[in-house]
């Protein structure tokens, strides 16, 4: 179905390969999947893919631009973080674009980076992350979704997302597009010493200039959350207190939510379910804790309700504010990432 | 797991933040203020009580004097009314949990040693939240690993003067300790809460609350 946005989709993009003559967009190769867009990468599957790694266009994050991260955790040196740093999930977007009103396509090729330690003989990831946001030509990026849609089909892989089966061919079908020279944003999320708060920041590089990013409706480039239920009960908030979907944030700590009427808890769900789509909200309209938060929050709240939830167990710990990686060694997909994938695949197909 | 809107006292009084305190009451508490009242806008600095406390002038947790959390909390960094479970690298120094000093993380590196037990030679590390700084008389500091913590580590505003007796209504700088002795037991303090009893302190840390700056000091 074509839907409104797809349409304002299809057009922008239709503008945006009209502009750049050597991205005429390729035959088309297998039909795509969720799967060929958005993937994880298992921890430890590959050996030089995270930050240091050389990609076609530079390193795929330098370490002056890493420098500007918040430490990601407090109990590991900074060198080793750095190094460390490594690619856990891979996001194809021909049009993201943020904020209400005209679409304004930019195609970009997202990494998700985690900071992945050997523990007890195995990979295990920090509950920190970074993105790497790559402007990437329109016509590459749905070249890629097609190499990657041939390669899954060679390998029978899966077409929902999830750990890719080849994931050392899938990250060398990546790497020639991405890399410093085209990295135009980096957002982070830190980890404090207690494992129960994070820090949430970013910034865009313009003209080669770092630039905080303040995001919707809060004051300040730096988000704080706490969440200290762990697996028992959801307990959480965020400052400075977002100013978006206020009910839903408020609705995460425990002793605001026992105090809610009927009403505005209502309210604060219908906002949860709202953060996590994205027709409704996009990362120009909702600052990023309460996107994070909202897996987990639904998660809660429909289990309240009535005992079930389609939204993955993995967020039966409102410690988990994970859109696309993994909570420990335990993969972590967002029922909104899922939601935002559909909506890369419709874009695709319009062209 | 800690709760941060909710501090029973009697948890309160099992930590050595407990107050026995017998002013008068001051201004109105907040409705989830959950510390004696009497400690509501008493001129001191109070966290972990679940509502701002006026004295704070910091919205951080660097202006706390004292604080309620429960043993194993501690004021959270952010948001100082509430607590969050006590780990070394958190920038507070959980005396309760054996913690020397805290200089925001858990590595060799800075003023403090990977697990808070110790002051690195030639640093200064303050209490609570004061972090930790190069020693001025020291012309180098144990660097340790990677001075990853630099930028922490040299936002205190340590008194080293063993004799500064500024008043305990300023924020961190003026030093001092949030716990006074009670030897007779009573938790009058917390006593709407429970019979936890006030541990007791020595004599420094009480009159640390007339603002007698107490610092670790490694040479």
């Amino acid at each position: 179905m074509i839907t409104l946005r797809t349409a304002s989709v299809a057009a922008a993009l239709v503008v945006a390969t009209a502009a750049c003559g050597d991205d005429a967009i390729s035959d088309r190769a297998p039909d795509l999947a969720p799967s060929d867009v958005t993937f994880l990468v298992s921890l430890g599957a590959v050996a030089d893919f995270g930050a240091t790694t050389d990609g076609g266009h530079g390193v795929l994050l330098p370490r002056e631009r890493y420098d500007h991260v918040e430490a990601l955790t407090r109990i590991d040196e900074p060198d080793a973080l750095y190094e460390n740093l490594d690619v856990v999930g891979v996001r194809l977007d021909p049009c993201f674009f943020e904020g209400t009103g005209d679409v304004i396509c930019l195609p970009q090729v997202r990494l998700v980076m985690q900071p992945v330690f050997d523990e007890g003989g195995a990979p295990i990831s920090r509950d920190a992350t970074v993105h790497a946001f790559y402007d990437v030509p329109v016509g590459d990026v749905q070249r890629l979704a097609d190499d990657l849609a041939r390669l899954r089909v060679a390998h029978d892989g899966s077409v929902t997302i999830s750990e890719h089966v080849a994931p050392e061919e899938a990250t060398a079908l990546v790497l020639p597009h991405v890399g410093a020279d085209r990295l135009s944003r980096v957002t982070f999320v830190s980890v404090h010493a207690s494992n129960e708060a994070w820090t949430f920041g970013g910034f865009d590089i313009i003209d080669g200039a770092v630039q905080d990013i303040i995001p919707p409706g809060v004051e300040d480039h730096a988000q704080h959350l706490t969440s200290t239920g762990g697996t028992e009960r959801l307990d959480a908030s965020i400052l400075p207190p977002p100013e978006i979907e206020a009910e839903a944030a408020l609705w995460l700590t425990e002793l605001d939510r026992e105090e809610m009427d009927a009403d505005t808890e209502a309210e604060a769900i219908a906002g949860l379910e709202r953060l996590l789509d994205p027709g409704a909200h996009n990362p120009g309209t909702v600052d990023c804790a309460s996107c994070h938060m909202a897996t987990t929050g639904l998660y809660h709240a429909q289990m309240a309700q009535g005992g079930a939830t389609a939204v993955p167990g993995v967020y039966a710990n409102s410690q988990n504010q994970r859109m696309l990686g993994f909570f420990d060694r335990d993969p972590a997909i967002s029922p909104r990432v899922e939601a935002e994938t559909l909506a890369v695949l419709e874009a695709l197909d319009a062209l | 797991m800690w709760n941060v809107n909710r501090i029973g006292l009697a948890s309160a009084c099992a930590a050595f933040a407990c107050v026995a305190f017998s002013a008068s009451a001051s201004a109105e508490a907040p409705s989830r203020w959950t510390c004696d009242e009497a400690m509501y806008e008493d001129g001191v600095c109070d966290c972990g009580c679940g509502a701002v406390d006026r004295d704070c002038t910091s919205p951080t947790f660097d202006g706390c004097e004292r604080h309620a959390c429960p043993e194993g909390a501690v004021p959270w960094e952010h948001s100082p009314e509430s607590c969050m479970g006590s780990a070394c690298g958190d920038g507070w120094v959980d005396e309760a949990a054996g913690e020397a000093c805290d200089d925001f993380e858990a590595l060799d590196s800075g003023g403090c040693n990977a697990d808070c037990s110790a002051v690195n030679d030639g640093w200064i590390c303050g209490e609570r939240a004061e972090g930790c700084a190069p020693d001025p008389d020291v012309e180098e500091p144990d660097a340790g690993g990677d001075d990853a913590g630099g930028e922490a580590d040299a936002a205190i505003g340590v008194d080293t003067s063993a004799d500064d007796a500024a008043t305990g209504g300023g924020g961190a700088d003026a030093g001092g300790s949030e716990t006074l002795s009670d030897d007779s037991g009573s938790d009058s303090g917390c006593a709407a809460a429970g019979s936890h009893g006030a541990p007791t302190a020595p004599l420094g840390v009480a009159l640390g609350l007339l603002g007698l700056a107490a610092v670790t000091r490694r040479r």
